[in-house]
């Protein structure tokens, strides 16, 4: 978790450089959860995103539920906080799940830890939905889990539920097209 | 420097455990080692202690995990 300061950024843009050089082509960026709030901060995150892939002049693999931790963690509205990301260089999306654990020394507060063992919660559906609305490009979406897994007929309805709701985005911003199955043809893709 | 002597002691809170534990009892002779301006130092004396413990604990277990899986994973996704 590096601090969110210019000079890190300065950092990312060289090492972005040197990964173009060699690999050809530039990765794209994640935004990662913490449950630390980083210290030595001279920007908020989103602001430190913007300005890190700025300066790499990268695109960000936007991990829905990173954001939602983070901005739940900081007693921040998840919404408000997606929409104060660079969402026009948003190029994947990851989502998954956590669970809240406890703060230590009995201060009877909680903590959202993205773990990738559990369902995608329904808020990250809202998000995704709000995300498609602001970007028209289209979206490759990926549902991460790493262990505990349920039924192949829950991992598939939550395929299904963000299918349903990059196509709810899609209509709301005017570009999708519906199907019989309420399902966007210009959503994106969807991948376990 | 200064900016590489704050990430090197954040880097050694995150994963050493010895210096973290030693962080939480007396913080200065750990930030000694550092060459860090008076603004790196207040803002290590601020760290958000809770946070961090959460964050060493959780750090060690995805490490553990990797061995455990012979695997490296590089940063959580």
């Amino acid at each position: 978790m590096p601090p969110r300061t210019r000079a890190t950024i300065e950092g990312l843009a060289k090492n972005m450089q040197i990964a173009r050089a060699r690999v050809g082509s530039a990765p794209l960026l994640e935004n990662i959860a913490t449950l630390i709030a980083p210290p030595g901060a001279e920007l908020p995150e989103p602001e430190w995103v913007s300005a890190a892939l700025e300066a790499c002049e990268g695109e960000l693999l936007l991990d829905l539920h990173n954001l939602y931790a983070n901005a739940l963690n900081q007693g921040e509205d998840p919404l408000s906080y997606l929409r104060r990301f660079p969402l026009e260089r948003v190029r994947a999306v990851h989502l998954s799940g956590g669970k809240w654990i406890p703060e230590p020394r009995g201060t009877g507060r909680l903590r959202l830890l993205d773990d990738h063992v559990h369902d995608v919660p329904p808020d990250l559906y809202q998000l995704l939905e709000e995300l498609a609305v602001r970007v028209s490009r289209s979206l490759r979406v990926t549902i991460e889990r790493d262990g505990e897994y349920p039924d192949f007929s829950v991992l598939l309805e939550q395929v299904t539920l963000a299918r349903r709701a990059l196509a709810r985005g899609r209509m709301r911003s005017g570009v999708g097209v519906p199907r019989s199955d309420g399902i966007s043809t210009l959503g994106g893709e969807i991948h376990l | 420097m200064s900016a590489q002597a704050f990430e090197c002691v954040l880097a050694r809170l995150y994963s050493d455990g010895a210096a973290w534990r030693l962080f939480c009892v007396a913080p200065e002779p750990l930030l000694e080692e550092h060459d860090l301006t008076a603004q790196e130092r207040e803002a290590l004396l601020a760290i958000d202690r809770i946070g961090l413990e959460m964050a060493v604990r959780s750090y060690a277990l995805k490490r553990e995990k990797c061995c455990r899986r012979g695997v490296h994973r590089g940063a959580p996704g």
